[in-house]
Order: structure tokens, then sequence, then C-alpha cells
């Protein structure tokens, strides 16, 4: 561990070294006049300066997180994101002692985040975001999002606001729309911070798709109503007219609605280009990643929220693409998607601690804690508000500890940092203010509720995702559960037989899945079949003809049904007779997906991990409810 | 329609069944509307033929053995009445408050249907036959018998913990607590 940490030092000794030479070299070819030579090899940093520090960055970033990992304590108590923005500190504070910090180069431009940054982020969030809790759980992310986000905006705005004309802040004038911009840019909830806690502390699903799909949701409230202040404040409180306020209203419904059809547009034009790609599955990643940032840089393109569109694309194309590519692709896919998440998420912290060391501050006591208080204090309001009001129709219901969770689970990050360092300081002049107490909700919600959400779960024992493998028998009864209720769901009628969800899914039978699928299932599986049954035939022919010589023991059915009496006494020979059988049977090109490779244990689990394997690749599926 | 069916409903039957199964009264004339649409010859009671009739039901793997768990225990003679329909149904009726929770709706009366979809002889046990035959069920046409076979050898190896090769009640619901089966056995009723 002591390694990792000096290793960490030199590179940033490395770097700092790097960047005092830049800056004298440029002195040193100016001062010279020397005659021409030619020269074996030059030292020509400024040729390749700028790609040099970005890529010392990502290589410092990953490397502290090695670092963390290696250092079991660190993890238990310290969920990433904080030592990832005090590293940004230390980093920052060294370069600002060293006076390198002038360079604007250091600070997290709003420009990098919001078009580099944030896309891969929320796109690996939206192909990944399991559909049917999603959808089950839709109403209620809805009105959490929007309406909790709005009262969020407007209690915290109308606080500010009457306490600006108190003296706590100080008697600096903050005039009302200033106060609703800064209400709007800090009471939406953040879908980075909320990833990269939720996903350590490993709660259950349904909690989890609440708050998550609650942060990616709010992107087009918190953003219209960004906008509506911003642009009010732009044109003059006293040159408001009412067309104005209706025009505000309306575009929630433009920006909303608008980025969600062009992610879906993107995602089935994806879909269908992968169509033809059965001839360069090389391409096939690079189709999906391309056509999810297009969605993106369309939306912002037409300045319609960008993350909506985003995470819809991948939604889309989860459920299509995943048949048209081959399996490779698939794996590829998937782990381009999160390396690339993983990369901007560190750098993303790392770079909140770095513009965290600036000049550009203005402290103000009394606004930073009406500021923190006021935004606990409305989440809080606001969850038992709108949980409650969501209970009338959940099935499941939101239990008190639930509420509680969520509300501490409402962190604030990058995005509401970014929106303030684009203030237009002519227009907000109390703009050094709310960066200030921007950085200062972001850090409380991210180090102390961060910190102490981990705690808090195990402590309220809520009930935790189930990481360990299923046991078989119970996979068997999830799956028999499925199916029954499906069914009685069907008989009872309460599935709503005529519904929208019935249409829904006949659409996409009769005219989505023939159109933007290479085969339907229905003739793949009559395709493997084929293939299996050929493959089976040729081993056991295979086989008799070994056995005749005696070399492998025979699988046949006489024999194996009385080695399978003896199962339980003898374990092992079982084990290897059901991986000959396996073996049979897979298919040549087949490439397991990541999470069988995950399972593979010491040897004599192996053949267990198999039949598990096999079991969920040929259970029917259940349909979805 | 409603009111139709509120008619041929008596009232005191009405309460009765809200009473001891806890659905509302609204729910209850849904489920008798819904009845009446399954019963198509019109004879107050439905037999298998109604019920193969839903196509979900048709194409479920499970759908068969789903009928005839229903017609053999909770019907009579294939035939089932609207009372034991909607008892069966008040089974799965979600309720984790204790305000929800009648006799029916309990996680064992739960966990007894699940048990009862895999023992049809009804001697509280499921013994290999009967595990495979539900799995045969379940999993897809180009599957080895000798496979299906070693994975049913392997769930009665994880559950029993007698020894005996068959699977008690306690032991299937010992299995269970993991899953959350409350939840997932749990129906929204629409009013």
């Amino acid at each position: 561990m002591y390694q990792n940490k000096s290793l960490v030092i030199l590179i940033l000794l490395l770097g700092l070294l790097i960047h005092k030479y830049y800056c004298k070299e440029q002195t040193y070819i100016h001062n010279q006049a020397k005659p021409l030579r030619f020269h074996v090899a030059e030292f020509n940093f400024d040729h390749v300066s700028d790609v040099y520090a970005i890529t010392l960055w990502i290589l410092l970033g990953s490397l502290a997180k090695v670092g963390f990992h290696l250092s079991y304590r660190l993890t238990e108590k310290f969920p990433e994101s904080c030592l990832l923005i005090i590293l940004g500190l230390i980093v920052g504070g060294l370069l600002y002692i060293t006076h390198l910090a002038e360079q604007k180069a250091y600070v997290l431009n709003s420009d990098t985040f919001f078009l580099f940054l944030l896309p891969p982020i929320i796109l690996e969030a939206g192909y990944f975001m399991p559909n049917r809790p999603f959808f089950d759980n839709l109403g209620t992310i809805l009105l959490l999002a929007i309406v909790n986000t709005l009262f969020n905006t407007v209690c915290i705005g109308l606080t500010i606001y009457g306490f600006a004309h108190t003296p706590i802040f100080g008697r600096t004038p903050f005039d009302m729309l200033s106060c609703f911009v800064f209400a709007a840019l800090i009471s939406a909830v953040d879908p980075v911070a909320v990833l990269a806690t939720f996903t350590e502390i490993h709660v259950n699903d349904m909690l989890y798709i609440v708050v998550f799909g609650e942060s990616l949701l709010n992107d087009a409230v918190s953003i219209v109503l960004y906008r509506i202040f911003d642009s009010f404040a732009k044109i003059g409180q006293q040159n408001l007219i009412l067309m104005d306020y209706v025009l505000g209203a309306l575009s929630f419904f433009v920006v909303s609605l608008g980025g969600v059809l062009i992610g879906i547009i993107f995602g089935v034009v994806a879909c269908f280009t992968t169509k033809f790609t059965e001839h360069t599955p090389v391409l096939e990643p690079l189709i999906i990643l391309v056509y999810a940032y297009l969605a993106y840089l369309t939306s912002e393109m037409v300045s319609v929220s960008g993350i909506l569109a985003i995470t819809f694309c991948g939604m889309v194309m989860k459920q299509y693409v995943s048949f048209n590519i081959s399996k490779k692709s698939d794996a590829t896919t998937e782990y381009v998607l999160k390396m690339l998440s993983s990369i901007m998420e560190t750098i993303i912290f790392m770079f909140m601690g770095l513009s965290t060391v600036s000049d550009n501050h203005s402290w103000n006591t009394g606004f930073v804690l009406i500021t923190i208080l006021s935004c606990l204090v409305f989440r809080v309001i606001g969850i038992a508000i709108f949980a409650n009001l969501a209970n009338c129709w959940r099935l499941l219901e939101l239990t008190r500890i639930d509420m509680l969770i969520m509300s501490y689970g409402g962190l604030r990050g990058a995005i509401a940092f970014s929106l303030a360092l684009i203030l237009d300081e002519t227009k907000i002049p109390r703009k050094k203010e709310f960066v200030t107490a921007t950085i200062a909700v972001v850090f409380f919600t991210v180090f102390i509720q961060g910190i102490t959400i981990g705690p808090l779960v195990k402590c309220l024992n809520v009930r935790r995702k189930q990481i360990e493998e299923p046991t078989m028998s119970a996979k068997l009864t999830n799956r028999m559960m499925d199916h029954v209720m499906t069914c009685l769901e069907e008989i009872s009628g309460s599935g709503g037989s005529n519904s929208l969800r019935d249409k829904c899914r006949n659409l996409d039978r009769n005219y989505f899945k023939r159109w933007l699928l290479r085969e339907t299932p229905q003739e793949k599986m009559d395709i493997k079949l084929l293939q299996t049954f050929k493959k089976i035939n040729m081993q056991s022919a295979m086989k008799v003809h070994d056995t005749s010589k005696g070399l492998v023991p025979t699988p046949s059915s006489a024999a194996f049904h009385t080695s399978t009496s003896a199962t339980n006494l003898r374990p092992s020979s079982t084990f290897a007779n059901f991986s000959q059988l396996l073996a049979a049977n897979l298919p040549e090109q087949t490439v397991p997906d990541l999470m069988f490779f995950e399972s593979q244990g010491p040897d004599h689990y192996r053949d267990d991990a198999q039949m598990h394997h096999f079991l969920d690749t040929n259970l029917y599926r259940a349909k979805p409810r | 329609m409603g009111s139709n069916a509120s008619i041929m409903l008596q009232q005191e039957d009405l309460q009765n069944i809200c009473q001891q199964t806890g659905f509302t009264t609204k729910q209850v004339q849904r489920l008798y509307s819904r009845f009446k649409a399954l019963d198509k010859r019109d004879c107050g009671f439905l037999i298998r033929e109604d019920l193969l009739c839903i196509p979900e039901v048709n194409i479920n793997p499970l759908g068969e053995r789903l009928i005839d768990v229903i017609m053999e225990d909770y019907g009579e003679n294939n035939k089932i009445n609207f009372k034991q329909f909607i008892f069966l149904l008040a089974k799965f009726r979600g309720g984790k408050a204790k305000s929800l929770t009648t006799e029916f709706n309990t996680r064992e009366s739960k966990l007894k249907f699940l048990f009862d979809m895999y023992d049809r002889n009804h001697d509280m046990k499921i013994d290999r036959r009967e595990l495979l035959d539900v799995l045969k069920m379940m999993v897809g046409g180009n599957i080895h018998d000798d496979q299906i076979a070693t994975i049913a050898d392997h769930t009665i190896g994880e559950l029993d913990d007698d020894g005996d090769k068959s699977i008690t009640f306690e032991e299937f619901c010992n299995t269970l607590e993991r899953i959350d089966a409350d939840d997932k056995m749990s129906m929204k009723f629409l009013s």
C-alpha cells in the first residue's frame, strides 16, 4: 500500500516537473539565437502538451483508484467519489501554491463537462437500466422527478429570497430572479453522484431505481427552470410580459418530450443499422456508441434535454440491438461503456476537487448555511409528501425507512456545479456566492451524506440487493412464480387485457421486431435447435465410436441412469458427466457473457456454475407483467 | 354491465365475501364481471375449457398445470363457481400491512399454492417424479432427459435436509426465505 502511495506521489511530481519545464522551455527559446545545426532528437513539449496533460490526468485518476481499492479499510469507510475529490483538492492545492493554476485548463470547463464527460456516464446508465423495475415504478419516478423538483425549486428560491431581506446574508442584495436561478440549479438531484454512491451500498433494486430514475428524469425540469430563470434574468425583470411566462411553461413539454423523441428516433435508427452489420461485426460497438452520442449532441443543439435523449436511446437500443449483434460485440459494448463511464466519473470528481482551489470564491457564511439547511429540509418534506401520495396507487408501498433513504440519497453533484460556473456574472451579480455555495452543498452531500449512508443502510436493515448466486431451487421457483402470476393476472383480468400495454406488445411483436431484428427470435431458436440436434448426434456417434475402444465412459442413457441414482454419494462423477454433456451441446462460437466469467471459481465449483448457466439459458422466459 | 353484476350478486353475499377476503366491493364486482365474461355458456361456473380459451394461459408453459391446480383444489368435479373463484384470487391480494391480511393471503398460503403446483398427489412431499414433470414443462425443447434429471437431482440435493430424496413443505419454505415470495406473488386488483 505504501508503495502505491509513493507511486502516486511520484506521478504527481513528474507532472509538476513537466509543467515547470514547459514554462521554462518557452522562455528558453525566446532568449537564445543559436546558429542552426542538425538535432538528433529534440525535446518538443509544445507538440503534445495538452494531450499529455489530459492523459496524465486519466492515468493519475486510475492509479489513484487502484491504490484505493487495495486498501480494504479505506473503501469500506469512504465512497470512491470522496477519495477522488480529496485527490483533486490535493493536486489543486499543489498547483495553486506553485502558481500554475492561472492557466484555465485546470478548472472544470462547462463545455468539456457537458459535451465529453457527462454523456458516457448517462449512456451507461440508460443502457443497463433494468427495464422492468423502471417501468413498474415509472409513475412514482415521474411524480418525484417533476413535481418534487418543482416543489424544491420554489421553496428553496422563496426561502433564500426571504432570508435575503434579513441581515443574515450580510447586507449583500440578492434579487429575486437570481435566487430562483440558483434554486433551480441546486435543487436537482445529480445522477452521477447518486450512481457513484448507490452502487457501493447495494440497496434493493426498487429503491435504487426510484432515486436514480428521479435523478435522470429531473434533468428536463431543472434545465427548463434554469433556462427560464436565466433568460428572464437576461431580459431583465422589468421587461417580462405574460408571453414569456407562457412560453416558459410550454418549453417544459418541448424540452422533455423532444429529448425523449430524439432519443427514441436515434435508437430505432441504430437498431435498423445493426440489421445489416452481419459481415462487419467489428463496427457494431462503434455504431451503438456513435448513434447514442449523436442523439445527445443533436438534443443539445436544439436545446432540449440531452440526458433524456441519451437515456432513452440506450434503453431502446438495449431491447433490439442485443438480438442483432454478435455475442462478442455485446460483451465489447458492455465493457467499453463501463470503462468510459468509469474514466469520466473519475475525471469529474477530481476536477471538482481541483476547481475548488481557486480565487473565484466569495464565502458568505449565512448564505451557505441557509442553502444547505433548506436543501436538506425541503428534500425531506418533499419526499414525505410525494412518496405518501405515490403510495396511494403503488402495489409495493414505500415504507418510512425507504423514504428516509430516498431523502438521504438526494445528492447534488457536478451538474449543479457546472451550471453555476456558466452563469453570466453581468446579469447575475451574485455569481461568486452561488459558486461557493454550490461547492459547499456538493461537498456536504457527497462527503457527509455519502459517507454515512452506508452505515445508515446497514443499521436500518434496508433490504439489500441479492449479490449471492441464488440456488437452483430458488431460480426455478422464481421462474415458476413469474409464470404463475402472469397466468393468474390474465385469468383475473387485472392485467388490463385490452389495455395500452397489450397494444404495445402486439405492435412490438408484429412491426418493430420484424423491421428491426435480423431474424425473429422464433427463427433463431429453430436454427439453434437444428444445430444442437446435429451436434448431439455427432457427439454421441463419436462417443460410441470411442467407447468401443474403451477410451471414454459412455454417457448413453442406460449407464447414465445408474450413475444418477448414486448422485448423492458420488457428486464428482455426476459433474464430470454433466460437463461432457454440456460440452457436447454448446455451440462453437459461444462467448459467454461477462457474468459467466466472473462466476468461475475453483474447479469443482466450475461445473456448478456451468449447470446454473445452462439452466438460465434454457428456462422459458416469463412474459413481462 | 356494472349494475347487472350487482343485481345478480346478492348484497349479503357481497358483504360476506368482502369481509372474508378483504376485497373492496368494487373489486368484487369487477371480478364478478370478469367471471361472467369467461363463463361463455352462461351457466354460473367455469370449466377447464373456459380457462384454456384465454390465449395467455394457453401459451404459458405452466398454464395447464395451473388449471389442474385450480380445478382440483379449488373447484369440484371440474367446475369452479364464483365463490371458489374469488377465494382463489383472494390468496394473491397484496397486503403487507397488518390491516390488509386476512386468513387467505398470508405468506404461508401463497407458498402452499406454489407447493401444490408441484405436489399433485397431495402427499405433502415433492418427489423426484413431480419435480421432473414441472422442470420438463418449464424448460425448452432441445434438452436431453439426462440433463433435466441431473438438474432435478441437484435441486433435491439442495433442498432436502433429511435425506429422504423428497422435499417437504418446511424444507420448501426454508429455501424461499431469501426470495421475496410475498411481494412476487401479489397481484394488483383494479377496482
